[in-house]
């Protein structure tokens, strides 16, 4: 009898921690600015993204990432890679730095674009204390700015482990830093696209 | 009659088949595929390896591609130091400069790593508007792939990059233009026939195609050959298609193509060699060789059977052959006619079409050939029948008061004995003359018969083929006048009538 309700117990306890596991809200926040009219935005540019991790390639590889996962949504007209790096270089920009109002004319003029979108990885890696497993993590900053005056649009800080997206054992899991990156822009995205960005006029 | 003793080889088809099943795509609008970059090697790592996999994967899809070193090239005439990006002025430029509709450039974010995985990120470009039309991120690890039980689970990363190849174009492939990734054609190429498969130099050929489409077909078929392109008919009735070329001069074996022209630019896809012909222009050549006879001037003579070989200077298969026996006024008396190879070799025994012993005489042996092709060959050869000896005449006469006795060869045509004797003898049995020789005719001086006016001769001979004549104990009248045949022998058998 006794050891029927310890059973018993066990498997509500999992069965808890496998519903909670499912229905945890990630780390996930998108603020818009009060004044902000994101369906005005329809041509965007994405600046290289500011690498704050020791991974020396992760800002590459989280805005590559980024811009695939945005361009394949299809919310938004996007300005190539390449314009951006020129943009880049004759505004002798580092990824990061904050843009003043010519760079922002200097957006308009040259590239049309309506807003531009700046990246920040402060987190990359594999963390491998949980459950004993190597477990990648990603956690970036995304701000979204107004060319046209220079406002922030919003801004979405976003969090992401492998292990987060595990549906039961290890089914689910990603096991990438890439994978976990794709998901996250991926939700930011969709995020943003649920906000009314993408909905251009 | 001939009998004939065939030759074992054997025949080689005429028509050639080739059954198989195919998946072909159209080859469509270029796409340049830059070197992808590879962050595992740093910031400006390339990776050519990958890159190569990549494009062979687009190429199985259909996609045609800008061939690696002009896209190098291109590269390096632009100054682009990096991969993994690239501006709209510069797919603009790509797109004039190396005629392409779509640029596809990517990065590869992860590569091994603990959990082994991999990770790339591809880009699409419109070579037209220089922008972004498709991309997309793929990642996967060995963990991430673990299988029920095991079965088919990757072990090396480089086990991951077909799913991975596979997810990430086959979403491009939804996205882009049918023109540059087009849908697999679907085809069963079911037979093609060439006929003749020998031909002569400049001859009519024949192709017929028994090819099965599923949805689409294709605009127009073609066979392709030295001579160019045959475009084919649609034979409804057998549901083939057809068409007709000339076979080209040059002699030697000849491949076939099928050219398929699928869709409104016409975009052809070949299947290389899928039959073949041979041009055969000179003839057979064809000799006789006659043996089991004598060569005697420029006739073979023979009493008994001949053995006909027939000869080719080289090797090749025959359509069909015809021999034919004519005696001295040009009549047929023999004639046989096959279709295939020559026989290896045919005896004459000297017998007509109805197997009647044919007399004495010339005949001419007449073998035609015709190849493959229909090339023609033909040689003849005299040869000389003389199945017994030609018979002798045997008189006496007397002379200044002296009997002879005159042996002669009855008949000119044919071969005269080529060694003789006779002996002589009175009727009492008393010897006369013996006498041997190797010509005739000859006249023999008897003894004096003392009045007898008959006596007794035998006389045999034999001619060079080794027909034998023979008189026994044959009775004379001695003539008092001139001379006088005493006997005409026939030497139509073996042994002289009694």
């Amino acid at each position: 009898m006794r050891r029927s309700l310890v059973k018993k117990g066990m498997m509500a306890g999992m069965l808890m921690v496998v519903c909670v596991g499912c229905s945890l809200r990630s780390d996930l926040e998108t603020r818009f600015a009060m004044k902000a009219v994101p369906e005005q935005i329809c041509r965007v540019a994405v600046l290289p993204f500011e690498n704050r991790t020791s991974n020396p390639e992760a800002g590459t590889m989280a805005y590559r990432i980024f811009y695939s996962e945005l361009a394949s949504s299809g919310a938004l007209q996007l300005e190539t890679e390449g314009e951006m790096r020129f943009f880049m270089l004759r505004n002798r920009l580092l990824p990061g730095q904050l843009l003043n109002a010519s760079h922002y004319a200097d957006l308009v003029e040259r590239l049309e674009v309506d807003a531009v979108i700046t990246g920040m990885v402060s987190e990359v890696g594999m963390d491998s204390r949980k459950a004993g497993e190597n477990v990648p993590f990603v956690a970036m900053q995304l701000d979204m700015y107004d060319v046209r005056n220079g406002r922030r649009v919003l801004s979405t800080f976003h969090r992401r482990w492998g292990d987060d997206y595990r549906k039961a054992m290890h089914f689910g899991m990603v096991n990438t830093v890439t994978g976990v990156m794709s998901h996250l822009s991926r939700e930011v995205i969709d995020d943003w696209i649920e906000k009314g960005v993408g909905d251009c006029r | 009659m001939i009998r004939l003793i065939t030759s074992r080889i054997r025949f080689w088809p005429l028509v050639l088949l080739i059954l198989f099943c195919g998946a072909s795509p159209l080859h469509a609008e270029r796409v340049a595929l830059l070197p992808l970059a590879d962050l595992s090697q740093g910031d400006n790592g390339l990776n050519l390896s990958l890159t190569r996999e990549l494009a062979e994967a687009l190429e199985l899809l259909g996609a045609t591609l800008v061939p690696e070193p002009d896209v190098l090239s291109f590269m390096a005439s632009n100054r682009l130091r990096g991969a993994g990006y690239v501006d709209s002025f510069t797919v603009k430029k790509m797109g004039r400069e190396l005629h392409c509709s779509l640029v596809l450039i990517g990065t590869i974010t992860e590569l091994g790593g603990a959990d082994p995985g991999m990770g790339l990120t591809l880009m699409a470009f419109d070579a037209e508007s220089g922008r972004t039309v498709w991309a997309k991120t793929s990642a996967t690890s060995l963990g991430e792939q673990v299988t029920m039980l095991g079965v088919g689970q990757p072990e090396l990363v480089d086990d991951l990059k077909a799913g991975m190849f596979d997810d990430l174009l086959g979403s491009l492939r939804k996205k882009v233009s049918g023109r540059i990734l087009p849908l697999n054609r679907l085809y069963q190429l079911a037979g093609v026939q060439v006929s003749p498969a020998y031909a002569k130099g400049g001859s009519e050929v024949e192709g017929v195609v028994k090819i099965r489409f599923i949805d689409s077909q294709p605009a127009r078929i073609s066979i392709e050959t030295e001579q160019g392109r045959t475009y084919l008919y649609r034979d409804a009735a057998n549901d083939t298609y057809r068409g007709r070329w000339n076979a080209p001069l040059r002699e030697g074996a000849h491949s076939v193509s099928l050219a398929l022209e699928w869709g409104r630019n016409r975009s052809v896809e070949r299947i290389e060699n899928v039959a073949g012909y041979e041009v055969i222009n000179e003839s057979p050549q064809l000799s006789l060789e006659i043996k089991k006879g004598i060569q005697t001037g420029e006739v073979i003579a023979f009493r008994d059977h001949l053995l006909i070989l027939p000869r080719l200077s080289q090797s090749k298969p025959m359509t069909r052959w015809l021999l034919e026996i004519k005696n001295e006024d040009g009549e047929v008396l023999v004639r046989e006619e096959h279709e295939g190879n020559l026989p290896e070799r045919m005896v004459w025994e000297g017998r007509d079409g109805s197997q009647r012993k044919m007399a004495n005489g010339t005949y001419e042996i007449v073998l035609h050939a015709w190849d493959l092709a229909g090339n023609h060959s033909v040689d003849a050869r005299m040869v000389a029948l003389q199945a017994s000896a030609l018979p002798v005449t045997v008189a006496t006469f007397n002379e200044n008061g002296k009997t002879f006795l005159r042996v002669e060869t009855a008949d000119e045509k044919g071969f005269p004995l080529s060694s003789w004797s006779l002996d002589a003898t009175s009727l009492q049995g008393e010897s006369l003359v013996t006498v041997e020789g190797t010509d005739l005719p000859v006249m023999i001086e008897l003894p004096p018969l003392n009045g007898k006016d008959s006596f007794f001769y035998n006389f045999e001979g034999e001619d060079f083929l080794g027909n034998r004549l023979r008189m026994a104990k044959k009775k004379m009248e001695v003539s008092g006048g001139n001379e006088k045949p005493a006997e005409a022998v026939s030497a139509k058998s073996w042994v002289s009538d009694f």
